[in-house]
């Protein structure tokens, strides 16, 4: 994935317009086969990424599908963000939501499939998550309408869960009802609480512990091929929930001795 | 699609439309973005709930997947 091409001003800007779904590949056997479905190698595999914009409704397509926006939209090295972005301003412009959504309720928390996922992809993102353990309707209702504000979006990643389990297995020893406020290892796996919120706190202390998340220090930028062969001298192993079948990508623990990949800035 | 010679005026258009409408809610902000977490895009970690947000703000899909890890190695895109 682009690391700066989502970090490009002008298309986090366009992508207010949008609901931007980020599946996280072979970790979800049913999405595995929509995203089959939408764009895979000449073979017929699923691909490491994939990218595509669709209409509303889910399944008209607004744009041809591709492993990347470049490949899909083009755009010139270090102009991929400008074109990407006036695409989506295009789009957006073409296809205005009404003017009064459906639904009075705003929107949900945008979590991730579960919490090990979760805190995998907050590692990939260098970014704190929040954990909804065990909260009811209203409760959650309310997180989320704190987590839309633009103080606070897209600088959080987000997991929910009435599994205690789940939250054991990321290393919350005392797992209970309530919010949790974390920030993931480096690879991923287990998590640093940073606040502990009870499931009934009041708008002022949800906000107070999501601020002081965001005033530690945020993880260092990773290079690929160090963090790869740091993980691998670590035993720091993922096991996705489907095959990984890119073509270009070989299956966890096949050339582990071999030289670790070269940075990747895109797919 | 835009036509390519188009992109020129297109982002003059962008740039100086977005400089009007700044980016931050300075009503409803507790702290200030810092470098440490700059703003980025809210990404909805599944097809049920982007599908579902989708339905209920009517606004267009932008679709992306990565694979969160590299060589079997988590914690990486």
């Amino acid at each position: 994935m682009d690391r700066s091409l989502w970090s490009d001003p002008l298309v986090i800007d366009a992508s207010r317009k949008f609901v931007c779904v980020r599946l996280a590949t072979y970790e979800d056997a049913v999405e595995g086969k929509l995203l089959e479905g939408i764009y895979s190698s000449r073979s017929g595999q699923l691909e490491n990424t994939v990218f595509v914009m669709l209409a509303p409704d889910g399944k008209t397509r607004l744009s041809r599908s591709g492993r990347s926006p470049r490949m899909v939209f083009g755009g010139a090295a270090g102009w991929e963000g400008t074109v990407l972005a006036l695409e989506m301003e295009h789009l957006a412009k073409s296809h205005p939501p009404p003017k009064k959504p459906e639904s009075s309720t705003g929107p949900a928390l945008p979590v991730a499939k579960d919490v090990r996922r979760a805190v995998n992809i907050a590692a990939c993102d260098r970014l704190p998550l929040v954990i909804s353990g065990g909260l009811d309707d209203e409760q959650l209702q309310s997180l989320a309408a704190i987590g839309w504000t633009e103080t606070y979006i897209g600088r959080f990643c987000w997991a929910s869960t009435s599994e205690p389990s789940q939250l054991k297995a990321v290393g919350i020893d005392k797992p209970s009802s309530g919010i949790w406020v974390v920030q993931p290892d480096n690879f991923g796996l287990q998590v640093e609480v940073i606040a502990k919120l009870p499931a009934d706190a009041d708008r002022d202390s949800i906000r107070k512990a999501l601020d002081r998340a965001l005033e530690t220090q945020r993880p260092a930028q990773k290079s690929t091929r160090t963090h790869v062969r740091q993980g691998k001298r670590l035993g720091k192993n993922w096991e996705s929930e489907i095959p990984v079948s890119d073509p270009g990508t070989p299956p966890p623990g096949r050339g582990s001795q071999g030289r670790p990949p070269a940075d990747r800035t895109r797919p | 699609m835009i036509h390519s010679h188009l992109y020129p005026l297109v982002l003059v258009t962008l740039i100086l439309g977005s400089s009007a409408e700044p980016a931050v809610d300075l009503e409803t902000a507790s702290v200030m973005v810092t470098d440490n977490y700059p703003a980025g895009v809210a990404w909805w970690g599944t097809w049920e709930g982007a599908r579902t947000e989708a339905s209920r703000s009517g606004k267009p899909i932008l679709l992306l997947s990565a694979a969160p890890q590299c060589h079997g190695v988590p914690g990486i895109w």
